[in-house]
């Protein structure tokens, strides 16, 4: 992987120095694919910067130079959403506990509730969790949100469940 | 007799010193672009590049294969064909049509027997980086394979349909396809597999023997293939295996073949693409999913690939190439067949598809409005964007003779008609038209919408006389014929093959 990348001016999100998914281009290999990145016009405004050039215009023979840090490699982190969906599908009629035994986990997580910090060990739990994944596994995330809206707008599924 | 191969084809190049092979290392990346489009420009040997940098395969790059002489640009592809090496241009469009007045059902072989099975991965073992596909050109949207032939299921044939559209490589296992609505294969998949929601399967196959090449750039209507045209191209049929992962048949010579599916709903981006019109062409489209579930390959396969752009202005690449030499013998059959008094059709090939020269008869008023409409609406639509229509006894082949024609006998005022204004569809590739123009660029199903024209260069009665007259013409070259000239040098009438 090269510390060079390219991508469209289309592709940019509207604020820079948020965190998005991008397609990039490999300036070395040409592979195009999708990452989790934030972009600056500036390096120091990142933590590891490579060089990201945005071309432009409607045969995209402008070329300006920002920089890009990468997160996430989308393909990369290897999500089967097929596996994903099947998960979603089975969660829709199992029940919803999460079950975990461990006598040091539950010490913190009380502690936690009983400083007034969180309304219970789950909610807690829920609230960590989550935010983890937002760091560590955000494509994750990602690919598990538009799995939902799927499930959630599909009206096939509605129909069945009703049939059911 | 004919090729049998694309690597068989390479062989007869080099034997022809045609040929230029380069063992020391070149780069995939615009390097071997830039020698093939060098060579294109001079006129030179087609180059192969054995030793590609950075390929994990030992593939051999080979650019524009397909391109022609300055001066005879079908003279290589009669060869493929075992035609005699000294046709004029007419002989040559007489030939290819006998040959596809004769289609020829292709064989079905077995996969052990097929030459493209030699090394087979499928699933986890596919990866359509590990191949040097050319980044050609500075500002491309990525690397390409652009002179492929797309196999695609047909409804009307067990053969399938095979056309010509370029992919644009992303990454391990997908690419984007260019299909264009309006050709076959796009409107299968636009208007069939997408409205279900089915995926489409096809397989690009890469370095096919020349007879399946010069058929996919062929316009073959429905109901008929291109395999069995291919088969009379060769005078043999052309060998067929089942894919791997499909029930598609593939040529069995192949080079190199890659399968997948082009997904119901889902766009990668495509382009910009240093285009045929000779300019960058942006912006990005997006254009469908190639979805790739095996790659099958002769071992050190020979991967053939066409510097677009280089041929604008002159006649110099496989593309400008394949529409003299292919697209033109098979719309003047196609012309014929439709009962048009056609001598010959033939793309002006110094400006790839959009011009086309016609030499026809014009047995009533209005028969070359006739003609036109009947083109435009048909395999014209996108691509054409005027005719030349000249005299039936005008050399089509022959620059200067078409020039002469346009000068002497179209009238300003009453011989330059435009058709169909702003209503005609448009090949959104144009580079004239501004992406609003197109009214978006972002599908396949462009709405990109021009006007047409055709130039009535024929004569309208007694053919003005040239100055010189005949017989003191024929005395002179008699003369300079005895001093050692070639009858080459006389222009049009001898390079045509009659010569006194």
């Amino acid at each position: 992987m090269s510390n060079h990348y390219l991508t469209s001016e289309e592709h940019l999100p509207e604020e820079p120095g948020t965190e998005t998914t991008l397609q990039i281009t490999d300036a070395e290999t040409k592979r195009i694919f999708e990452a989790r990145v934030r972009i600056a016009r500036e390096p120091d405004e990142l933590t590891d910067p490579s060089r990201l050039t945005v071309v432009a215009g409607p045969h995209e023979s402008v070329r300006k130079e920002w920089y890009v840090e990468l997160l996430d490699e989308v393909d990369a982190a290897g999500i089967n959403e097929d596996l994903l969906r099947r998960l979603a599908d089975e969660q829709a009629s199992t029940s919803n506990i999460i079950n975990t035994r461990s006598n040091d986990l539950k010490v913190v997580l009380r502690y936690l509730v009983e400083s007034g910090q969180y309304e219970s060990t789950a909610a807690a739990l829920r609230k960590i969790a989550f935010e983890q994944l937002a760091t560590e596994r955000p494509a994750l995330l990602e690919a598990y949100e538009s799995v939902r809206t799927e499930f959630e707008s599909d009206p096939l599924r509605d129909a069945l469940s009703e049939r059911e | 007799m004919a090729v049998d191969s694309f690597r068989a084809y390479l062989d007869r190049l080099a034997d022809g010193g045609d040929l230029a092979e380069f063992e020391a290392g070149v780069s995939w990346d615009l390097e071997a672009s830039a020698i093939t489009m060098l060579a294109n420009q001079r006129d030179g040997p087609i180059p192969a590049f054995r030793s590609i940098a950075e390929s994990e395969t030992d593939a051999v790059l080979v650019g524009d294969p397909y391109r022609g002489s300055r001066e005879r640009p079908w003279d290589r592809i009669a060869r493929s064909l075992g035609m005699a090496s000294d046709l004029s241009g007419a002989d040559y469009y007489a030939a290819v049509i006998d040959r596809l007045s004769s289609p020829r059902e292709p064989r079905v072989v077995d996969r052990p027997a097929a030459p493209c099975k030699e090394v087979v991965k499928t699933g986890g073992d596919v990866d359509l980086l590990s191949f040097p596909w050319p980044y050609i050109h500075q500002g491309d949207g990525g690397r390409y394979s652009n002179l492929q032939t797309l196999v695609a299921p047909a409804p009307d044939s067990e053969w399938g349909r095979w056309s010509s559209h370029r992919m644009m490589l992303h990454d391990e296992t997908q690419a984007s396809l260019l299909l264009l609505a309006g050709e076959q294969v796009p409107n299968l998949y636009y208007y069939q597999y997408e409205r279900r929601d089915q995926p489409m399967p096809v397989a690009a196959v890469i370095g096919a023997e020349p007879a399946v090449e010069y058929s996919a750039d062929m316009w073959i209507p429905s109901g008929r293939s291109e395999a069995t045209f291919a088969g009379g191209l060769k005078e043999e049929p052309v060998d067929l295996v089942p894919c791997e992962t499909s029930d598609l048949l593939v040529p069995a010579s192949a080079e190199l073949v890659i399968e997948g599916r082009v997904l119901p709903g889902e766009r990668l981006d495509e382009g910009p693409f240093g285009d045929y019109f000779g300019y960058m062409n942006g912006p990005r489209r997006s254009m469908p999913t190639f979805e790739i579930d095996a790659i099958t390959h002769r071992r050190a396969p020979r991967v053939p690939f066409c510097v677009e752009g280089s041929g604008v202005g002159y006649d110099r690449n496989s593309s400008s190439t394949l529409e003299v030499t292919a697209a033109g013998p098979d719309a003047t059959l196609g012309l014929r067949a439709a009962g048009f008094d056609v001598e010959f059709a033939v793309p002006w090939r110094f400006t790839s598809r959009t011009v086309w020269v016609i030499a026809t008869n014009c047995p009533y008023p209005g028969y070359l409005h006739e003609l036109a409409n009947f083109i435009f609406t048909t395999w014209g639509m996108l691509h054409i964007d005027f005719f030349v229509f000249v005299d039936a006894d005008v050399d089509p082949f022959d620059p200067r003779a078409v020039l002469t024609a346009f000068a002497l006998e179209a009238d300003p005022d009453e011989d330059f008609h435009q058709f169909g204004v702003e209503r005609m569809p448009k090949v959104p590739l144009n580079i004239y038209q501004t992406p609003d123009e197109k009214e978006g660029a972002d599908v396949g199903t462009s709405k990109a919408k021009t006007a047409k024209a055709y130039v009535d260069a024929t004569t309208d009665g007694e053919r003005i006389r040239r100055h010189a007259d005949e017989e003191l013409r024929k005395r002179a070259r008699a003369v300079i014929r005895e001093a050692g000239v070639s009858g080459a040098e006389f222009g049009s009438d001898e390079s045509r093959g009659e010569t006194e």
